[in-house]
């Protein structure tokens, strides 16, 4: 028999096993493997990586990890490519988890990307180490320890990862019928991520206080798009954070509390060494602080039939740049939420309204904006039914994503007066999921109607060297996101299992009938995605397949053939095997080629990606 | 030798040799022979690899796009910022790929794709005129490098001010924009002076915060825009007397760029109501109604008059990332026809 699985409907999950099988680079390589998603990546070990999911921009996307918001309102997005996924335990995306360590700024956005990690687990009583040792191609090199340590009432964890890369890789550029080769240079990379984390209860029948701290180095060359026969580049960008997160969980009879708090500083600074102003170069430097101060209840019924919740939280972003047109940009912003759920046998209904009052200050403090914004959900769908555990149900929701300080202030192109981008949501899901002798089927199927109002977009305003970020544009996105997984235990020592995804997108402009690109489909936004996996074990050893396809999609708004970007598909392929020796010291050692077919790609237009490339890693685990 | 002595043979030495070369050489027009076919420099946009010309054929009137790659059998690069016809060759500078192709003009093989890089350095060339034999081109590291127009090797580099963009020739003088866009909000503002024999700078003007596009007058004046710095310091044309290199006159109107008409400057410009103006460099007199009636142009962006036909034409970038188009217009504003082309419709050349 296979044990119960949970209900893939529910999110899109991956677990430690995939994410170890995948070995990939970032979070951003993992979240490909998910239905609606989109992905934006510029290239390079620790390049900018950004996806859209359902047509939706990334800034609709909560990002929580470990029941924290990262939050980023300097951009307003979070570099994917910078979230490395040694120490992830689960991934998943889509709607909001909704229990009481989901913070309230999350439900108020449109979805949720939850990433949980080893340094926020709370486990007692237990010891744990984590190591790896990779190296691979392009002069990659990385090493990751982790340690737990736990006794009755407190425990804490260290972890710390250093990773490296020289990165320059040998491209075919297809231009129209061209094809444009060279080495993709500028590409060095040094990251160092580290933290600590103490979690302690004053005895077993509580919930523990965790106190989580994370910091991120990165220093990295960037190399930018390929220009056609000019190879010069001299792009740098340093990063820093930290990240200090702090909550307390108190059950009190039904009713559940959570205080919380997170504090992040941010540093970033950039680096144009062949840029022709009086000092020979550019720089930019960018200086972020953000504060959050929330709580959240719960209150269950008897046998958990109705519950209600409610939240707040505090929030405060300030953020100092010579850049921006402002000297410090600051944001304060309030997040409520009240809702109820009902878990009924036959169904679960889950209400809720979001309020969030948004004062925008650029001098000393004072509000020159204040931004009323309102967020209702509604989610209802039916408990698993019968053998088939099929279930079903229906979601709709209007949140807001609000412009970043990029947008509202930087230098020359940032707009004071933008207005949120506003996303309604309309969604129907089914799927079933089925155990049968050694057997696991579940498919899944959803349908769904999203509308983007206020697009925020930066267009050329007075000329192509002034552009300007703008409100313009209506997007309507019709999609359909299907998948299906199957497992068979074929015998106590053989396992196999696939996992197929895809997804379609109809996305495309609506904002004015007389313009070229009403009703083309929206940059980037590929018609069809899809990816299939594929593995096969026998005891600790391991073979996967993992494919992606992103179909042909559109460079700009406009659907001519000169802004048609093709088709691709990536394959790679790992294979391991691990031993297990005495005091369940267990060692695997994994060896995989990426892209196998050495396709030549690209997912934004001229920034090109990698060819065939390998990777062994040697883990170990206690 | 002394160093006056040693002066002395130098200048004679260069006044002899011009006045060989005068003899010896025949130097082409900058006007090329107008027929009944034109190429559309399509800029693209930054970082997509996608500018590209558009052949336009009146006689069969047939319009074709991706010329260069159909003839040269590779794309034109990222950024085409210029075009012009030169004797018997057409010269296309590229911005961001750093490059000068030059065709030649009759059968648009490809003679030579001149790398614009110092050191590994992309130099950023601008725009392109032509003195006897020579091309100048504004390179927005600081210089103005002039190629020699037989070989098409860059036989010198001029170091003028910051960003120099727009550059146009007057007489045996080359008058050079210092835009200093790069160092925002702290523009330049001067035009460099370059004498097309010595080839050195003689001469800064002082003309007012980021200076752009220039047009020589009849009257020998040179005109510049300068653009001031899109928000509190409005764009202004000034005027340049070339005997005596110093700034005449400052315009009270917006301008966004000039083209040369018959003598005479049509002053372009998009602050409010797009517009198209005569002014009579002379009389100093602003026609007040623009030539051409803008309705239905999207993103007008760049204006180019033609004077062996008499034609005005209007670049319309169509919000800069749709498809645009070139529309032709009689010299009095009468229109006449349009032309699809690329994506960012920039300038043209008749052939």
């Amino acid at each position: 028999m296979i044990p119960y699985i949970p209900h893939p409907i529910e999110s899109q999950t991956l677990q430690r096993n995939d994410i170890q099988e995948l070995q990939p680079e970032d979070i951003g390589q993992l979240l490909q493997k998910f239905a609606g998603v989109s992905m934006k990546s510029y290239g390079g070990l620790g390049g900018m990586k950004t996806f859209s999911f359902r047509s939706l921009g990334s800034q609709h996307t909560a990002v929580v990890m470990d029941g924290f918001s990262i939050q980023n309102t300097q951009s307003g997005q979070l570099n994917l490519g910078q979230i490395h996924t040694s120490n992830i335990e689960s991934v998943s995306l889509g709607k909001q988890s909704n229990h009481v360590r989901t913070p309230v700024s999350s439900l108020n956005m449109a979805n949720e990307m939850g990433l949980s990690t080893f340094e926020g687990w709370t486990v007692f009583n237990k010891k744990q180490v984590r190591a790896s040792i990779k190296a691979g191609s392009f002069g990659q090199s990385d090493n990751y320890l982790g340690y737990h340590f736990a006794k009755k009432k407190f425990g804490f964890t260290i972890h710390g990862k250093y990773r490296q890369a020289k990165g320059d890789y040998p491209f075919t550029m297809k231009v129209g019928d061209f094809e444009y080769q060279g080495v993709q240079s500028n590409n060095e990379l040094q990251e160092l991520y580290s933290g600590v984390s103490f979690f302690l209860r004053p005895n077993e029948m509580k919930q523990p206080v965790r106190i989580i701290y994370r910091n991120t180095f990165v220093d990295q060359e960037l190399p930018g798009a390929v220009i056609l026969y000019n190879n010069s580049k001299g792009q740098f960008l340093n990063t820093q954070k930290h990240n200090l997160a702090a909550d307390w969980t108190h059950k009190w009879g039904f009713t559940n509390i959570r205080y919380y708090a997170v504090y992040q500083y941010d540093e970033q600074h950039y680096l144009d060494s062949n840029y022709f102003n009086s000092a020979g170069s550019l720089k930019r430097d960018f200086y972020q602080n953000s504060g959050q101060l929330g709580w959240r209840f719960e209150r269950h019924t008897i046998a958990n039939l109705i519950s209600f919740y409610g939240a707040l939280d505090q929030q405060h972003a300030p953020l100092t740049s010579g850049a921006l047109t402002e000297p410090l940009p600051q944001r304060y912003s309030t997040h409520n939420n009240l809702g109820f759920r009902i878990n009924e046998k036959k169904y679960n209904l889950d209400m809720r309204i979001g309020y969030q009052l948004v004062a925008e200050s650029k001098i000393n403090g004072e509000v020159f904006k204040l931004r009323n914004l309102w967020a209702p959900m509604l989610n209802f769908e039916t408990a698993e039914l019968g053998k088939r555990r099929w279930k079903s149900g229906f979601s709709t929701s209007t949140t807001v994503r609000l412009p970043s300080f990029n947008e509202l202030y930087y230098a020359q192109v940032g707009n004071q007066d933008l207005e949120p981008e506003k996303a309604r949501q309309f969604s129907l899901f089914t799927g079933i999921a089925r155990n049968h002798r050694s057997w696991f089927f579940a498919s899944k199927l959803v349908t769904y109607y999203n509308q983007i109002e206020n697009k925020i977009l930066a267009i050329p305003t007075k000329n192509l060297f002034v552009w300007s970020i703008q409100n313009i544009d209506m997007v309507n996105a019709l999609g359909v996101d299907a998948g299906q997984v199957i497992k068979n235990r074929i015998n106590t020592k053989w396992n196999t299992e696939v996992q197929l995804n895809y997804s379609f997108q109809y996305s495309v402009d609506v904002t004015d009938k007389n313009s070229p690109t009403y009703g083309h489909q929206i940059a980037y936004i590929p018609y069809h995605t899809a990816n299939v996996d594929w593995s096969l074990s026998r005891k600790k050893t391991n073979l996967r397949v993992s494919s992606s396809f992103i179909g042909g999609r559109y460079s700009l708004n406009e659907n001519v053939s000169n802004n048609y970007l093709d088709p691709f598909v990536v394959l790679d392929a790992s294979f391991s095997h691990g031993i297990e020796i005495k005091y369940k010291h267990k060692v695997n050692l994994q060896f995989q080629v990426k892209n196998i077919i050495g396709q030549n790609y690209t997912y934004i237009r001229s920034f090109v990606m990698p060819g065939r490339n390998l990777l062994i890693s040697l883990n170990y685990e206690l | 030798m002394n160093y006056k002595s040693l002066l002395f043979v130098s200048l004679v030495s260069l006044i002899l040799s011009s006045c060989l070369k005068k003899e010896n050489v025949v130097y082409p027009t900058i006007e090329g022979q107008v027929g009944q076919r034109m190429l559309i420099l399509n800029e693209g946009l930054f970082q997509q690899n996608n500018a590209s010309l558009t052949w336009a054929n009146f006689t069969s009137g047939t319009v074709s796009q991706n010329y260069f790659q159909q003839i040269v059998g590779r794309p034109l690069g990222d950024t085409g910022n210029d075009i012009k016809k030169y004797g018997n060759k057409i010269y296309i500078v590229v911005n961001t790929s750093s490059t000068i192709e030059v065709l030649d003009a009759t059968t648009f093989a490809l003679i030579k794709q001149i790398e614009m890089q110092n050191n590994g350095v992309a130099k950023q060339p601008r725009f392109i005129d032509f003195h006897e034999g020579k091309a100048f081109v504004t390179c927005y590291d600081g210089f103005v490098d002039v190629i020699d127009t037989l070989n098409l090797n860059v036989i010198q580099r001029i170091q003028v001010g910051s960003n120099p963009d727009h550059l146009r020739v007057a007489g045996d003088k080359v008058y050079v924009s210092n835009s200093g866009g790069l160092n925002f909000p702290d523009y330049d503002s001067t035009v460099s002076v370059i004498s097309a024999l010595s080839l050195t700078e003689i001469k800064k003007i002082n003309v007012g915060i980021n200076p752009g596009s220039i047009a020589v007058g009849g009257n020998g004046d040179v005109y510049v825009v300068t653009r001031g710095n899109f928000g509190s310091i409005p764009s202004r044309m000034i005027a340049i007397e070339t005997s005596t290199d110093t700034k005449s006159e400052s315009y009270a109107f917006e301008v966004n760029s000039l083209s040369e008409k018959n003598g005479d400057v049509l002053i372009f410009e998009t602050i409010g109501a797009p517009s198209i103006k005569l002014f009579d460099v002379n009389s100093n007199v602003l026609q007040n109604a623009s030539l051409i009636d803008f309705t239905g142009i999207v993103t007008p962006y760049e204006v180019q008059y033609e004077s062996s036909i008499d034609r005005i034409y209007v670049f319309d970038a169509n919000s800069y990332v749709n498809i645009g188009k070139v529309l032709e217009y009689s010299g009095n504003g009468g229109f006449i026809r349009a032309y699809q082309a690329g994506l960012v419709t920039k300038r043209l050349v008749f052939l």
